[in-house]
């Protein structure tokens, strides 16, 4: 049988959905799946990471900056995207206050297939550092529509504690919506744990302000 | 706060001293009773521990003539041996009672703290010894502050005396381990920690060494294992003083003989050694149930034995894993390496071995945080000569500091800079073997830096005359084979194959690998309902759709973004196969069915691989233009997907509308695992009839070490490098030692002939006159088979005759 049935699912969602709209927010609040393991070493096994794209964007506001050649940059002028040249990575001249400001400033980045090797050159390690090192994007996809990628996509990834959690939608996302990319994300999970359910210990939904609500 | 109190307290017990000395000169008279009690201060000892009360007179006697001696040994340190025993005798039984007298054990603490902390170094190195160890087991008792007694310890530290220091670290170990196990004290753990560490920084570098080696073995023993103390020790790689500085290293790299094979045994010690204990059981509890022989003893002790051999093992497997914890535990990694390869480019001159520490450990930082320090690679270069000193190993750093996150371009140079430097004709086949060797593992950790004409270049070197360097270049054209075939020549890409980067997190420089669904979700039927097996058979069409999709695209692959998606599609089913064999034990009984499943489909395999090999023939024609071939994958692949419900969208439904279960999970990863058992395979088949031993050999290496690669830290050992395929010829001296290591457990099984014993000089005919008639019953039997032939006859007609109902005997 399966360890979450799709009817307890479905009534959790409607539950964190009645939250929201009973108390609502001056923002939109994020929905996230909250994640305990179990019978898992965070020091002697390896960790695991893994990112797949959802169907439905978690974070439409997630801010995305373009390290552009010249082709991007008209795209992104034009598609009215943040971005940057070369010209203005290398006027940070790899100062780490600038580099942490611009890293903070925005949550993903993409960069030309022309720039991408080079910018660990010009901006240094505090890109990676965040954890925020850009993914490369050819002439042929559209900034967009790679961007909307960007934001479609969430990382699970273990650190040195047994919990994590993942943003998996908002509450301005419908009930089925919400339904699906969660049980995405839950299934692409557990297919990436060792044992599979065997390493869950609970598995919690909720929205930003909202009250969890237990699934698993 | 209770240090100034007790300091009045001293005082005031010292002024009362002072009152009472001159009563005690008159008692130092009654010296014939001290020298009865001296005799027997063990006996007194027992009787006062008895009954403490009633023998407090005795008990301060001697507390008195303690004071005394002390006031003597104040005056005149040195004293010699034989003047002193009689105090050593007293100070042990006096702690031995302190903790009946607490008043007087205090004074006591406290004069000998006053003296060892003022006169320390001039005393007597056995008197030293005494108090120290007086003091340790007062503390046991906690009649002290253990934070004042590491403090005075730390100063003693200082003296230069091997055995009192090994004493001391001991002991501050031992308490730890009291405090950790015992009391769980939290608190006291933290304040002696804040101590150690603020030791650590001492001026004086033999305080600061002893305060470090507290902390290394506490991280180890786990009473300290936090990323506070890692990244305490972490400072001290910056120590001014060499060996300080060396000890840290070494702490982070493990161990001093480079990460070895046993590393990777770790697991399989592991289970081992409970194997071993169940075994251990099994054994002792026969043992208890049989009659007691010399050999049956003989027999537990060796069993005995061989268990702490196997735990001994494990602990020392056991530090190699902290390493990697302490460098996880990092708080800033990458400020960390700046600073630690900041300090190999300084000008100041390391010795060689200290620097081949810090540019390990740089590596492996690197390696594990996914750093860019990007002019470490450059600074290598120098030292990538063959004829350098410990050259696979800096080799070996080279490949461990490489992973996907460096720019290709950087990792593209140092692999140029190998290639010149050894895999040239005029060097010695050894420096072209573990060059190549080198270039491997780099580029399995980053695949993207491959260039094709590099490549190409060294693939030639597989016709090499030298069997080492031939087929160190063939595992190279098999990795490839399986990372990114299109590099390679057309004669090695080899038949076309499953691509082997499910698992891999980057699909190339900066492009992470996203999923889109759960990887082999599509063999799941929409009701889930199904038992295993008959999803498998069922699944058949459906595989051979996945099969033959792979085939289309793995020309094409990386072409353009468009055709990404048909890559991850290939890509994703057979992620995760490699995780189906870590834990195979677990799966044992899906790989069960498997194999059967497997050989029962053989036929259709090779029905399978004889469709793709005629379609492989059609894209090798088409191949030329890349623009036709791409077209023509969509059209293929169109047609396919009009076929069947599209395997891709199936999974994507599945993993999509309904929560899976541990059965899925169950059923996916035996699908998996088949799918990977008919493409190594297929991978052997690939490399045609004229395949050798030796090429399946690689094939093999090849598949395990990329699975040990994500089942553990994931960085190259110093093994892959120093590879050679073809074994040297031992020298006679290493012959001699094989034979000597074999000798060591010869008298395992066949020992040598006994030297003494009730049998020797004797026959074994005599000596079996002697054993028990059920031990030699088979042998004698044996000699009735060889008997006459009147014998026989004779046997033969007292048989017949007894058959026939008379007597035997009287014919």
């Amino acid at each position: 049988m399966s360890k979450v049935s799709r009817e307890s699912l479905n009534e959790a969602v409607a539950e964190v959905l009645k939250g929201s709209t009973e108390k609502p927010r001056k923002f939109r609040e994020t929905i996230e799946l909250q994640i305990g393991l179990k019978n898992y070493d965070p020091q002697k096994d390896k960790r695991f990471s893994g990112s797949i794209r959802l169907k439905h964007i978690p974070r439409p506001n997630m801010k995305v900056c373009v390290f552009g050649d010249q082709h991007h940059l008209d795209e992104a002028a034009a598609g009215n995207i943040p971005a940057m040249s070369a010209d203005d990575l290398k006027k940070l001249n790899k100062q780490k206050k600038l580099i942490k400001k611009l890293a903070k400033s925005y949550d993903a980045f993409i960069a030309s297939e022309s720039l991408i090797k080079q910018i660990p050159r010009i901006l240094g390690p505090g890109l990676n550092k965040a954890g925020k090192f850009p993914s490369v994007v050819t002439h042929a996809e559209s900034l967009q529509s790679k961007s909307d990628e960007i934001r479609a996509t969430v990382k699970f990834q273990m650190k040195k504690v047994l919990c994590l959690s993942v943003a998996v939608g908002h509450v301005g996302l419908s009930q089925e919506e919400l339904v699906s990319n969660i049980s995405l994300s839950i299934n692409f999970l557990v297919s990436l744990l060792k044992k599979n359910w065997q390493n869950v210990r609970s598995l919690n939904i909720k929205s930003t302000m909202g009250k969890p609500q237990r699934v698993y | 706060m209770g240090k100034s109190s007790k300091i009045e307290k001293k005082s005031k017990k010292d002024g009362k001293n002072g009152k009472s000395s001159a009563p005690e000169g008159a008692n130092s008279g009654k010296a014939s009773r001290f020298t009865m009690s001296e005799r027997n201060l063990g006996l007194m000892q027992e009787i006062i521990r008895k009954d403490p009360e009633s023998y407090k007179e005795e008990f301060l006697e001697q507390f008195n003539y303690f004071v005394q001696t002390m006031k003597l040994l104040h005056l005149q340190p040195e004293q010699n041996r034989q003047e002193t025993q009689s105090l050593q005798d007293s100070v042990l039984f006096l702690s031995g009672l302190a903790k009946h007298y607490p008043k007087e054990a205090k004074q006591f603490a406290d004069s000998l703290f006053e003296l060892l902390r003022e006169q320390g170094a001039g005393l007597d190195a056995d008197v030293r010894m005494s108090f120290c160890k007086a003091l340790v087991l007062l503390r046991n008792q906690d009649m002290l502050d253990p934070i004042v007694l590491l403090e005075t310890f730390f100063e003693l530290v200082k003296v230069e005396d091997k055995v009192l220091r090994k004493f001391l670290l001991a002991s501050i170990s031992a308490h730890l381990k009291r405090v950790y196990h015992k009391k769980k004290d939290v608190k006291m753990l933290g304040r002696i920690q804040n101590l150690c560490f603020s030791k650590m920084k001492d001026s004086r570098s033999i305080v600061a060494r002893a305060a470090q080696l507290v902390c290394i073995d506490a991280f180890r023993r786990k009473f300290w294992r936090d990323a506070r103390t890692a990244n305490v020790i972490a400072d001290a790689c910056f120590h001014k003083v060499p060996k300080i500085q060396v000890t840290s290293l070494k702490f982070f790299l493990g161990s001093e003989n480079d990460n070895g094979e046993d590393d990777d045994d770790d697991s399989a010690i592991d289970s081992d050694a409970e194997d071993n204990k169940k075994t251990l059981k099994e054994v002792m509890t026969s043992f208890r149930n049989v009659k007691k022989t010399r050999k049956r003893e003989k027999n537990v002790e060796r069993a005995k034995k061989m268990i702490s051999k196997k735990k001994k093992q494990k602990k020392e497997g056991r530090s190699k894993e902290c390493n990697l914890m302490a460098i996880q535990s990092l708080y800033d990694p990458q400020e960390f390496t700046d600073k630690l390869f900041g300090a190999l480019e300084s000008k100041k001159m390391d010795k060689f071995e200290v620097k081949v520490l810090k540019i390990a450990l740089c590596a492996r930082i690197i390696g594990i945080h996914r750093l860019h320090t990007l002019s470490f690679y450059s600074y290598l270069h120098r030292f990538l000569q063959p004829k350098q000193r410990d050259v696979t190993r800096i080799l070996l750093y080279a490949a461990q500091a490489c992973h996907e996150m460096v720019p290709p371009d950087t990792i593209e140079q140092l692999i140029r800079v190998i290639a010149n430097n050894f895999v040239t004709d005029r060097n010695s086949p050894e420096a072209m073997t573990v060059g190549i060797n080198a270039i491997r593992e780099i580029l399995s950790n980053c695949p993207f830096a491959a260039t094709e004409e590099l490549l190409r270049d060294l693939s030639e070197y597989k016709t090499y005359k030298n069997k080492n360097v031939s087929m160190a270049a063939r595992s190279l054209i098999t990795l490839f084979r399986a990372v990114n075939p299109k590099l390679l020549a057309r004669k090695d890409r080899g038949k076309p194959q499953e691509k082997d980067e499910d698992e891999k997190e980057y699909n190339g420089f900066a492009r992470p690998k996203v999923h889109d669904f759960v990887s082999g979700a599509e063999i799941l039927d929409d009701d889930g309902d199904e038992e295993g097996q008959g999803h498998l058979d069922d699944n058949d069409d459906d595989e051979s759709d996945v099969d033959v999709s792979d085939v289309d695209t793995d020309d094409v692959d990386t072409d353009d973004e468009e055709e990404e998606d048909v890559d991850d599609d290939d890509g994703a089913p057979s992620a995760k196969k490699r995780r189906v064999e870590e834990n195979p034990a677990e799966n044992e009984d899906v790989d069960d069915e498997e194999e059967e499943d497997v050989n029962d489909e053989e036929d259709v395999d090779d029905e399978e691989l004889e469709e793709i090999d005629d379609e492989d023939e059609e894209e090798d024609v088409e191949e030329d233009a890349e623009e036709e071939d791409s077209e023509d994958v969509e059209e293929s692949a169109a047609p396919e997907v009009v076929l069947e419900e599209d395997p891709k969208k199936k999974a994507a439904k599945n993993s999509m509308d309904r929560i899976l279960t541990q059965e899925d999970f169950k059923n996916i990863r035996a699908y998996q695992l088949k799918k990977q058992l008919i493409g190594e395979k297929r991978l052997k088949k690939q490399m045609g009839k004229g395949r050798s031993n030796a090429d399946e050999r690689i094939v093999e290496e090849m598949t395990e070490k990329l699975e040990m690669k994500r089942s553990s830290d994931g960085l190259a050992r110093l093994s892959d490098i120093e590879h050679f395929y073809k074994k040297k010829r031992q020298t006679k001296e290493e012959r001699m030692a094989d034979i000597a290591a074999g000798r060591a457990d010869e008298d395992y099984k066949f020992g040598r002939p006994k030297k003494n014993g009730a049998h020797v000089g004797r026959t074994n005919e005599q000596n079996s006159k002697k054993k028990v008639f059920a031990m030699v019953k088979n042998k004698v039997r044996g000699r009735n088979r060889q008997r006459s032939f009147r014998d026989q006859q004779k046997s033969l007609r007292n048989y017949l005759m007894r058959q026939s109902g008379r007597k035997p005997g009287n014919a």
